[in-house]
């Protein structure tokens, strides 16, 4: 009953990531014994819950066949706004993410709208917004970084809970985990996720059949936003500095990720789980890297790398499915 | 003599004199027998006319004779010569071209260009030959005796032009046997009388017409002789003299004529009473329902119980009118009430809701989600009603409900959660059916509901319909299959071009009367819309007078930034951007993306600025960035044309690989350049400084290349329409990742002109490059989607952005608001494209 459970969960690009991260952890400890201690595998949460809430929003957006670019501006956008909101506003750590989140939501909101009202691709409405948003950050907060927040703030991104009495667990990762299963129950198993695989699938044919289409896309860049801020939230906790150029090339990391984890570029295909495990593995690629003292550029050039095996991998798994449906529908006479 | 049955007489002609001859050709499709034995002779000079219902076989027959298909089995010979291959290749070597019923053409080009892409005349030098072109067009047109613009975008030509604009195209290629496909299905009267003049005028010069058409009157009026196709068979041919119109309805339709009548009158006797007792509550009603370019003032009502049949030929707009009684396609005018309730202008969900359900035709593409199972096809238009609190789906409700409409319908297939892909068509439609019957629609809207679906599936769907009716649900069918129509239907509406010609209670409706109102006497149709056409240039003049306006603006504003010397630097120092954005420009052009700008120009200038330090002469120089922008331009073309990556992944990717990987190597290390290289980038040649000579010059050779070489308008042929491009024998892959090695040198060139201004080059150069590049292009007018934009753009594209970070710090404004001013300028410059592409569609 487990097994049969455990194999729903895992489809064949699941397993697949998860093969590979198996892989990447080996690899990684063999370059360096320490990297399997448990305190080493909590404080790697630190780094990737930041890219993993961010992964959580993107991936449903690629699974429509979509695309986010300016994640990363709007992270910076976030962090920004919350600084100001500590500099000029004096609010706690609370309210101040709140206004983070007001205004993700706003940017993600403002990209969710010129795609599904004004119908402009996706790609370009976010490179615009991209540039746009990371202006707005540089502009507002660029030359006086705030930095002098109180120590509630660092509470997010540098304390623990202490589970079991002895493990100490950045405070980040439950925040990872609950928005991860809810975001998997949600596109997993209610209306709203089956109607996003479906316009991923066949947007016309979902349309035919009553989907929101615009309303499923609003709602979806929209949270896009939301978890950019939540991610600046936390970015901010941690370093302690509002900087204006938090989050640059995020969307790399995060496309990485998604792309590696079985999400098709070409819509219709990918899970949560999936997304979480891509996560792990670049995660554990860059920790175990960095231990080893591998230099940051050289990292960058192996996930480049990554990114790359893993889109040609994808190509030649869309094009053995499309030739199975071509061969179904070769039965259909041509009229 | 009999309209029926015996072929007459005619004496058989010498082989010589026939232009097609084909024996015996058969083409099955599974379940489904296409042609069945057809022999069939043209004689050369002809003008031959193919007449059939729907489904009777005349495009598969005139598509094999265009190489489109090879029969299975049969011979085809053309002009005496066996066919062995067939391609459309093969197929213009044989002379045989056709106009097909939807035209493949390039919409953002010129018609003139349209006559082309491919194979562009070219004069001595090796570049395009407008002139030759427009000579040879003229030739062409003149021995059509029409006329048409020349320079219009072919998207801002009628339907009836666009016509023509085939026929002159098949015509360049000297085409000996020419096949028309329903050529006037979109056309008015005087479009169709002009065509009528083309095709006698070729006919005169000597050209074989096969010519395809509902429109029997004008089949009589052109035809020299004709043939009738009916269910795969060849049933009769014959001189235009020998038959009368009713005489090739006969035929078109055959025998099963008198029994299908009564089994329909039989059928209709139970429903026919309860239509009257409900005749003063109908379920659906439109009123005055326009689409502008389909149909026009429609008035219908349905009640319980009834079916009402459409009938209706290719362009007569029924099925349009479906989809807009959905709520699928919104409706340029009228009124659209459900039980009461009115439903202007409700989408697909909101219909539903309503209560009115679509069945489309389009099985693979509009009715079934084909990668996902039965289960999910069935629940997916009332998802909701399974849903519980939180959106979540009660997947044991949806099985139970799935499975039981499944079992109604009888669908076999491997269970529930098979993928719907893999059924077979009538299992499919099944799927369909059920996914849409799932809500218990009041008002089920039926498009061709048993086409592609085998014998058995299609008795079960005709018994379900009825059984349907029966329970009071108000049907609304269309359907090419006549005889299926008027054997299910209490009542038949007839549309003709748009407009609704008649209307017949089952009783009164034989086939040959339905026939004769579907086929129709008159020419008048309905109007079609066409694009808007954009003057030339247009796009470039009002962003030339845009940047006019912004630089006068700011002069006023701030003296200090009106002055020659201003003006110069920022020339000077944007002519690397300027050498950059014209590689973007082509990459555009084709529809792909390269955001690696940046890192390739980094790598350059490192790369460049390495051999300077070493002591290279200039030329040495300009060679190493050259190289290394080459190489990794290369790089990117090989990921998207032969990967096949999709250009923003692949960028993304060598994006961090190049930058990285010069990081790796350099260690982020400044590069001071020598003395005398300096003293090189800083000279000023007939008082011009040399980065704006460099740019001037690729500037000018771009525009050539772009506009008279056939690379260039391959490039814009591929992002105009690669599938067309294809089809004129461009190849299309190779030119995809061509434009990526061109972006790779002019980034190399570029960052060889960029180091020219410095003393010393960090490796993190180019840092936001891309973003500058990508809005520059676009700004000046390309078009996202490829296949329209000019340098000439890109130039002022480039100035205007370049003024915009000038004015800044003379505006007094920060410096660091400059990346917000180009997200606004993009954004806004694609909204307006979006808006204007979005208006001129319609």
């Amino acid at each position: 009953m487990m097994v049969r459970r455990l194999r729903g969960l895992l489809g064949p690009e699941e397993a697949a990531v998860l093969a590979l991260l198996v892989v990447t952890f080996c690899a990684m400890g063999a370059l360096n014994p320490r990297f399997f201690e448990t305190n080493n595998l909590l404080e790697m949460s630190r780094f990737f819950v930041e890219t993993g809430l961010v992964a959580l929003a993107m991936a449903p957006i690629i699974i429509t066949g979509g695309i986010d670019l300016s994640v990363g501006s709007m992270v910076g956008l976030s962090v920004v706004v919350m600084g100001m909101g500590w500099r000029h506003l004096g609010l706690g750590p609370g309210p101040d993410i709140a206004l983070g989140l007001v205004a993700g939501g706003l940017a993600g909101f403002v990209n969710g709208l010129f795609v599904s009202k004004v119908r402009i691709p996706p790609l370009i409405v976010t490179l615009a917004t991209m540039a746009l948003y990371r202006g707005i950050a540089l502009g507002l907060g660029a030359r006086a970084p705030v930095s002098d927040f109180p120590p509630e703030y660092y509470e997010l991104g540098q304390a623990y809970y202490t589970v079991l009495g002895a493990v100490q667990v950045p405070q980040q990762l439950p925040l990872l985990v609950v928005l991860g299963v809810s975001a998997a129950v949600v596109l997993h198993r209610t209306v709203f996720g089956r109607w996003v695989y479906a316009i991923g699938h066949n947007e016309r044919a979902a349309w035919f059949a009553g989907v929101p289409v615009p309303t499923v896309r609003l709602v979806l860049y929209t949270f896009s936003g939301l978890m950019s801020a939540l991610a600046g939230a936390v970015f901010l906790s941690r370093v302690a500095t509002a900087k204006a150029d938090a989050g640059t090339l995020m969307e790399l990391d995060v496309i990485t990720v998604c792309v590696l984890g079985g999400v098709s570029i070409y819509g219709g295909k990918g899970s949560i789980l999936g997304a979480v495990l891509g996560l792990l593995v670049v995660s554990s690629l860059v920790r175990g890297l960095t231990l080893g003292r591998v230099p940051f550029e050289d990292q960058k050039i192996i996930l480049g790398a990554v990114l790359l095996i893993a889109a040609v991998a994808q190509h030649f798994l869309a094009q053995r499915a499309t030739r199975a449906r071509t061969s179904a529908a070769k039965s259909e006479p041509a009229q | 003599m009999s309209p029926t049955g015996t072929p007459c007489p005619s004496e058989p002609a010498p082989s010589d004199s026939l232009a097609l001859e084909c024996s015996r050709l058969r083409k099955e499709y599974p379940g489904v027998v296409a042609l069945d034995d057809v022999s069939l002779e043209i004689r050369a000079g002809e003008i031959h006319a193919l007449v059939g219902e729907n489904g009777a076989g005349k495009s598969t027959l005139v598509r094999i004779i265009a190489g489109q298909f090879s029969p299975d089995a049969g011979e085809l010979v053309v002009f005496g010569r066996t066919v062995s291959q067939f391609s459309p290749r093969a197929a213009r070597e044989f002379g045989v071209t056709m106009v097909p019923q939807h035209p493949d053409l390039f919409l953002s080009l010129s018609a003139l260009e349209n006559l082309f892409v491919g194979e562009w005349p070219r004069s001595r030098t090796g570049l395009v030959d407008w002139r030759a072109m427009r000579g040879l067009a003229q030739d062409v047109l003149a021995r059509l005796e029409t006329e048409l613009d020349l320079d219009a975008p072919v998207e801002s030509l009628s339907v009836a032009d666009r016509q023509i604009l085939q026929i002159a195209r098949a015509m360049l290629v000297d085409a000996r046997v020419l096949i028309l496909d329903e050529p006037t299905a979109p056309l008015g009267h005087d479009d169709t009388e002009r065509l009528f003049g083309l095709v006698r005028n070729l006919n005169l010069r000597g050209a074989t017409v096969i010519y395809i058409s509902h429109r029997l009157a004008e089949v009589f009026e052109l035809a020299d002789r004709v043939s009738v196709l009916r269910d795969g068979r060849l049933v009769r041919t014959c001189p235009m003299s020998e038959v009368t119109r009713d005489d090739l309805i006969e035929l078109m339709v055959g025998h099963a004529v008198a029994a299908d009548e009564r089994q329909g009158r039989q059928r209709q006797a139970p429903g026919a009473s309860r239509d009257e007792t409900d005749a003063e509550a109908p379920y659906l009603m439109a009123s005055g329902l326009t689409l502008a370019g389909k149909f026009e003032g429609i008035d219908l009502s349905v009640g319980p119980g009834e079916i009402v049949g459409i009938a209706g030929v290719a362009g007569s707009g029924r099925n349009e009118l479906l989809h807009t009684l959905a709520g699928v396609q919104k409706a340029s005018a009228g009124q659209v009430t459900v039980l009461g309730r009115d439903a202007s202008g409700a989408g697909p969900a909101r219909m539903r809701e309503l209560g009115v359900a679509l069945v489309p035709a389009d099985r693979h593409h509009e009715a079934l989600v084909l990668p996902m199972t039965v289960r999910e096809n069935i629940s997916l238009p009332r998802l909701r009603d399974f849903a519980g609190r939180l959106g979540l789906v009660r997947r044991q409700q949806e099985q139970e409900r799935a499975g039981a409409l499944a079992g109604d319908l009888r669908v076999r297939s491997a269970g529930l959660e098979q993928p719907v892909a893999q059924l077979s068509g009538g299992n499919q439609q099944k799927v369909a059916l059920a996914s849409r019957l799932l809500g218990e629609p009041e008002v089920l809207l039926l498009e061709e509901p048993t086409q592609g679906v085998d014998v058995g599936a299609r008795a079960e769907i005709h018994r379900l319909m009825r059984a349907l009716a029966e329970r009071g649900v108000a049907i609304i069918l269309v359907s090419s299959d006549l005889p299926e129509l008027l054997s299910l239907s209490t009542r038949v509406l007839v549309m003709h071009r748009g407009r609704m010609v008649g209307e017949f209670p089952s009783q009164q409706a034989t086939q040959q009367a339905v026939l004769d109102l579907a086929l129709g006497t008159t020419r008048e149709g309905v109007r079609h819309e066409t694009a808007a056409r954009r003057p030339v240039l247009q796009r470039e003049l009002g962003l030339g007078a845009l940047l006019a306006l912004f630089l006068a603006g700011v002069s006023l504003a701030a003296p200090s930034f009106a002055t020659r010397q201003n003006f110069a630097d920022m020339l000077t120092n944007n002519a690397y951007l300027m050498v950059a954005a014209v590689g973007m420009t082509f990459v555009i052009l084709t529809a792909g993306i390269d955001i690696s700008v940046g890192a390739i120009l980094a790598v350059s200038a490192t790369v460049a600025a390495l051999s300077a330090e070493r002591g290279a002469p200039v030329i040495g120089v300009l060679l190493a960035a050259l190289l290394a922008g080459g190489i990794l331009g290369a790089v990117n073309g090989g990921l998207v044309a032969r990967v096949r990556i999709p250009p923003i992944i692949a960028t993304l990717a060598t994006l961090t690989l190049f930058r990285n990987t010069l990081i790796h190597f350099t260690g982020g290390r400044w590069i001071n350049l020598p003395a005398e290289f300096r003293q090189f980038g800083l000279s000023e040649p007939l008082g011009v400084p040399v980065a704006v000579w460099i740019a001037a010059v690729v500037v000018a050779l771009a525009a050539v290349a772009a506009r008279r070489t056939a690379f260039g308008r391959s490039v814009y042929a591929v992002g105009s329409n690669p599938d067309a491009a294809g089809h004129q024998g461009i190849a299309v892959q190779t030119v995809r990742g061509r434009v990526y090695l061109v972006m790779g040198l002019l980034a190399g060139l570029a960052a060889f002109v960029y180091i020219t201004r410095l003393s010393a080059v960090q490796t993190n150069a180019g840092g936001g490059l891309e973003m500058v590049v990508i809005t520059a292009v676009v700004v000046g007018g390309a078009n996202i989607f490829g296949g329209s934009g000019t340098i000439v753009g890109t130039v002022i594209g480039v100035l205007l952005l370049g003024a915009i970070a000038g004015s800044l710090t003379h505006l007094r404004i920060d410096p660091s608001w400059e990346r917000a001013c180009q997200g606004v300028l993009i954004l806004g410059a694609v909204v307006v494209d979006a808006v204007q592409t979005a208006r001129r569609r319609r």
